[in-house]
């Protein structure tokens, strides 16, 4: 070896040293089997393995003990931990006002009953949407909080008593109401909230506020009504039920800023044969459509439910497509396939996640829930497998999915 | 396994480690290469290496490290993929002691595959346990005062039940 190389192999020695004095540190001796081994795992690999676990999983390292509960809190507060990024859960049991309050943790299959964070949980009250892990919470007083169940850290809106009062929101069947925000209220309080809400009075009508406002916003409306609602690059975009048209609001503005019209293909008799319905000879089966938007790499995807009544309301199939607003008719183009995501629908809260992310989820598929079981169509081979469970039966369809957000 | 000349080729290249209890190994190139940091120092020193030293991985645990390096040398076709993942969930089913020491001489060499499926097997050994269970798993000591571990339970109570 030659002074040169010489010289070059020791400061990579010396370099080497370097890092195992700094790793000598941390562990001693390899081969020692103190109990202090796990308790001190370096950051780096103890952010790999916390990005395995879920939020409840976390919350249980936390606390192990005094330096995993640093490495918890750490890795949850840094960019790393992204919420959007993890499978959704599950709000159950909004449907009857006395009843307990349940998060249903889809990669465990556990549900746990937390209606005891809620600082007011003695009294009323209705989930009203779901949005970046937040539950719009409406009391029977006319209160209303953005409620995060994860970290029971609440936000306090104006009265929702000005727009809608609770009675007619009991007495009403099909309740609805989604929330939306421009950012995520963790992240500052400079947010705003479009709140889509109905009423026996008036269907799925559209509103303003600002984080701190007083009272409510109402937006004057070209159309009737409103089949659902998404924040998309500081806009709010609203669809009509009939999917053909669209309005799109600067967030807290009185009217839309822009209408668009929609060319739209009806769900075909044929995809309806492929889903295995057949109308009943002399007997005429209702069919209903509830759309729902989704953000999803970087798209806005129109994710149309089909459903029959028979005794309840029963999910027949999906048809996806996303909207298109690059050629010169405005169009909803078809969507085949989603390789590599999970979709998460429902009336108060809407989900897409990448099964690279989270491999637990099935990739191509729609996850919903039905009167009585949780649901995923398989886009692919178009069928529904059902998870019948004693913990679904009659849980309506008040439920949300909510993004397992910690802060 | 000291002093063993691993591969069926006698032509492939063999560069030499030591670990911490001074055991040299010879390791096929392509093997230790999978180690990004024995790569890297291979790569600045060239062909004049003589032993490189890993003054933090004893023998045992490399010998652990360099069996996982030999069986992923080489690209996995389509037909061995099923044989390869039933080989790499039998290798990380070690005791806690063993995986401890695999996993961060894994860390320290830079090995991310095996890093994934290390850190993916704590993870496992993680899920559906109490943090009791965590503890005696992975025995580790409760070093927290009984109001410290209360408050941290209060915060998301439902977790714990």
């Amino acid at each position: 070896m030659d002074s040169l190389q010489f010289s070059v192999w020791n400061s990579l020695l010396e370099q080497c040293r370097l890092k195992f004095s700094r790793l000598e540190n941390i562990f001693p001796k390899l081969n020692n089997n103190s109990n202090k081994e796990w308790s001190e795992l370096q950051t780096d690999v103890s952010e790999l393995i916390l990005k395995k676990l879920a939020l409840v999983e976390i919350f249980r390292f936390r606390a192990v003990c005094s330096s995993w509960k640093i490495a918890a809190e750490s890795y949850i507060s840094s960019q790393s931990y992204n919420p959007s990024r993890k499978t959704p859960w599950l709000m159950l049991g909004m449907d009857k006002h006395n009843d307990p309050f349940y998060l249903f943790n889809l990669t465990e299959s556990k549900c746990y009953r937390v209606r005891s964070i809620f600082k007011f949980y003695y009294r009323r009250f209705w989930c009203l949407g779901s949005s970046d892990g937040w539950l719009l919470l409406f009391q029977e007083t006319g209160e209303t909080h953005l409620v995060n169940p994860f970290s029971g850290a609440e936000i306090q809106l104006p009265w929702m008593s000005t727009l809608v009062k609770y009675e007619n929101m009991m007495s009403h069947d099909d309740v609805g109401g989604k929330a939306v925000f421009s950012s995520d209220p963790c992240r500052s309080n400079n947010f705003s909230v479009a709140f889509m809400y109905s009423d026996h009075k008036w269907p799925h009508r559209l509103a303003f506020c600002d984080c701190g406002d007083e009272s409510w916003r109402l937006t004057s409306m070209k159309h009737q009504c409103y089949a659902d609602v998404i924040c998309y690059k500081d806009n709010v975009y609203a669809i009509s039920p009939t999917r053909a048209v669209v309005d799109i609001w600067d967030i807290l503005s009185q009217f839309p800023k822009k209408v668009v019209d929609y060319v739209t293909p009806r769900v075909s008799r044929s995809l309806l044969d492929q889903w295995g319905w057949l109308p009943l000879r002399n007997h005429v089966q209702i069919i209903c459509q509830m759309t729902t938007l989704v953000k999803s790499m970087g798209e806005i995807l129109v994710v149309d439910r089909i459903m029959v009544a028979n005794n309840f309301w029963s999910t027949i199939g999906f048809s996806v497509s996303k909207l298109d607003c690059g050629g010169e008719r405005n169009r909803t183009l078809p969507v085949q396939t989603l390789p590599d995501l999970a979709l998460f629908v429902g009336p108060l809260s809407a989900a897409s996640v990448s099964t690279q992310d989270c491999p637990e989820l099935e990739p191509n598929s729609i996850y919903f829930v039905d009167h009585d079981c949780l649901g995923v169509y398989d886009l692919k081979q178009r069928k529904i497998n059902r998870n019948r469970h004693a913990m679904w039966k009659n849980i309506g369809y008040s439920t949300a999915w909510v993004i397992p957000n910690p802060w | 396994m000291a002093s063993s000349t691993s591969g069926s080729s006698s032509s492939s290249k063999v560069v030499k480690i030591r670990s911490s209890d001074n055991e040299n190994f010879e390791v096929e190139e392509a093997a230790a290469a999978r180690s990004e940091t024995i790569k890297k120092l291979l790569e600045d020193v060239g062909d004049d290496a003589d032993v490189i030293p890993l003054p933090n991985v004893d023998a045992k645990t490399l010998v652990k490290v360099m069996e996982w390096c030999k069986k992923h040398m080489d690209d996995v076709d389509e037909l061995n993929k099923e044989e390869m993942k039933t080989w790499d969930a039998e290798f990380v089913d070690m005791d806690q002691s063993c995986l401890y020491n695999v996993l961060l001489a894994a860390n320290f060499l830079n090995i991310k595959e095996l890093l994934d499926q290390l850190t993916q097997k704590v993870a496992d050994m993680i899920k559906g346990k109490s943090p009791e269970e965590i503890r005696a798993t992975f025995n580790i000591k409760n070093d927290f005062t009984p109001e410290e571990e209360a408050e941290i339970r209060k915060q998301n109570a439902w977790a714990f039940e």
